[in-house]
């Protein structure tokens, strides 16, 4: 665990540009302004409403996480840093584990530095109402909490798992970063049109039936299901990468 | 004397091509020991071996008594590297990546502080150690990676062409600074060049590879004297009992004279070559000039390799099928 922690270091030191000037930390301000001001005060009904928040909440890490892990083993090769992190005593498991560690650390951080910023934006500029009518803070629903504390991690890891079985055979960070497109769109044009527009191909009388089942559960054990096979997915994957991560390979490769 | 790195027929292929095949050699505790060869030759695959990065074909190794097949991270963890590129991050600072090594090298708090603060400060980096290594020039990111390989007090080095790429003036620095922190440190260093005159500056051993075969091995004087070495004369008034007088010195195995009336005295093993000349003179020969041929180990390096690949006789070394 302690090798895993130092390699997850390096790499949020990487990540936010330590040493390297501001260009990382721009980034993540421009993502919590655009996400976290910006959409939420154009957007104000959607966001209180909880279905956009939790959207995002799952949404925003597949951005944030897709460019880094493409860059984690792809960019080290190409920048002549592998090998010789590979020739520490490092274990496989602490490198693989301590970048994806890094990576889905810090879209979680900046997840929730957005969702954090949209609730002051959403106060700011109305805030809630008592049932008295009177001015109250604002909160979401506990489900859009629940999207944000373990769906942003579950979507994260899965395109981390996805992403570092690409950047493990990527030459380059360049090609490392096209070849993530294709999971990327898929995923995200994948929940939000194709997941609907499948869902408008069933059965008028089979739509209802399940339209009807959820909104006799409870939200946050809706998204606790949707999370759960999420992350089961993504246990497979990332074990699958573990196996598939070997130095001799990544050497002569 | 104990033996930092031995190899026992080590082969490595890679999709049928042999890249290392057969090696043998033995580098003793606490010496400077430098892997000559040119490009391709099968001196970054041998240094991927010893660190159990590649998988051997055949054959095995052991370094530091640790055998590369069973316990190749104990290696890595006794092992410092300074491999072909330089390794460095360079978004960090430069204490920003010695602080991370000595993390992954587990040096305590305290340690890890005062280890890099004395390395910088040895190599001159220290006023420049909260700057990005992007900013640094190839000059100090080589030393800073060579700060980078001893900042956990390995007691073995591997260093894949350290110079490569230097102007001379930093090779030289860089080359001052490895010698005096591997004597400081005791360390034992696997030195990979196809810089000769780094070989012959800094090496206690050499050994010469081409093609993955090993083509000698031995102090680089041995390889050095191990050629031909033989007296260049131009000289009028030579003739043949001055030639047969020469020969009785003792100091001369042979001699012919070239086409071009140049004189070639074959010299003898540590043969003196000023009372020859001091003779010819003597002898009443007019000598415009007097050169000493296949004395450095460049010549005896070149002889080794053969135009065609044939490695050709170098007596002074050992060679592996001396050895066999």
């Amino acid at each position: 665990m302690r090798d895993l922690l130092v390699v997850a270091g390096k790499e949020l030191r990487e990540i936010v540009g330590a040493g390297g000037g501001r260009r990382g930390l721009f980034r993540e301000i421009m993502f919590v302004g655009i996400f976290g001001l910006f959409f939420p005060l154009t957007q104000a009904e959607a966001w209180r409403a909880g279905g956009v928040p939790a959207t995002f909440a799952l949404m925003i890490p597949l951005f944030l996480v897709g460019p880094h892990v493409a860059d984690s083993f792809a960019g080290e090769r190409e920048r002549g840093t592998l090998e010789t992190l590979l020739a520490t005593r490092l274990p496989d498991r602490s490198i693989y584990f301590g970048k994806i560690f890094a990576v889905c650390g810090y879209a979680w951080v900046v997840t929730l530095l957005i969702l954090l910023a949209s609730l002051l934006a959403l106060n700011l500029t109305g805030g809630g109402r008592s049932a008295a009518g009177a001015r109250v803070w604002f909160t979401y629903p506990s489900f859009v909490w629940v999207a944000w504390g373990l769906g942003s991690i579950a979507s994260g890891l899965l395109i981390a798992a996805i992403g570092t079985f690409i950047s493990l055979r990527s030459k380059t960070v360049r090609g490392a970063h096209q070849a993530m497109m294709i999971p990327m769109f898929v995923l995200i044009l994948g929940g939000t049109i194709g997941i609907p527009a499948l869902f408008r191909q069933l059965p008028p009388a089979t739509r209802t039936a399940v339209l009807s089942q959820l909104e006799a559960m409870d939200a946050v054990v809706v998204v606790l299901w949707g999370v759960g096979a999420l992350l089961l997915f993504d246990v497979v994957l990332l074990a699958l990468g573990a196996r598939l991560f070997r130095r001799d390979r990544l050497i002569s490769d | 004397m104990t033996t930092a790195i031995r190899t026992e027929g080590l082969t490595r292929m890679f999709h049928g091509v042999t890249a290392l095949d057969q090696l043998d050699i033995e580098v003793p505790t606490g010496s400077i020991f430098g892997f000559l060869g040119p490009n391709g030759a099968g001196k970054t695959t041998t240094i991927r071996l010893l660190l159990g990065l590649l998988e051997p074909s055949s054959g095995g190794a052991t370094v530091l008594g640790r055998d590369v097949r069973k316990d190749a991270q104990g290696i890595r963890e006794s092992v410092g590297v300074l491999l072909e590129n330089d390794g460095l991050y360079e978004r960090l600072t430069a204490y920003q990546n010695l602080d991370f090594f000595a993390r992954v090298a587990r040096l305590s708090s305290g340690e890890r502080s005062s280890r890099i603060q004395s390395l910088l400060e040895e190599i001159g980096l220290w006023e420049r150690r909260d700057d990005p290594v992007a900013d640094f020039s190839r000059g100090m990111k080589q030393k800073l990676a060579l700060a980078r390989a001893f900042l956990h007090r390995p007691a073995l080095l591997f260093l894949d062409e350290p110079t490569a790429g230097l102007d001379t003036p930093t090779a030289v620095g860089l080359r001052r600074e490895l010698v005096s922190l591997a004597r400081e440190e005791g360390v034992t260093v696997f030195l990979t060049t196809h810089n000769l005159l780094e070989a012959e500056r800094v090496c206690d051993r050499v050994a010469v590879i081409r093609q993955g075969r090993l083509l000698a091995e031995g102090p680089p004087e041995a390889i050095r004297s191990g050629g031909r070495r033989s007296l260049e004369v131009t000289a009028s008034g030579v003739g043949p009992a001055l030639v047969e007088r020469l020969m009785l010195t003792g100091e001369v195995t042979g001699a012919h004279v070239e086409p071009d009336g140049r004189l070639i005295l074959d010299l003898a093993e540590d043969a003196k070559t000023a009372p020859l000349v001091r003779a010819l003179v003597e002898s009443g020969a007019e000598v415009s000039e007097a050169r000493i041929r296949g004395e450095s180990l460049e010549e005896n390096f070149l002889a080794l390799l053969g135009d065609d690949g044939t490695p050709e006789r170098s007596e002074g070394a050992v060679r592996r099928e001396d050895r066999e």
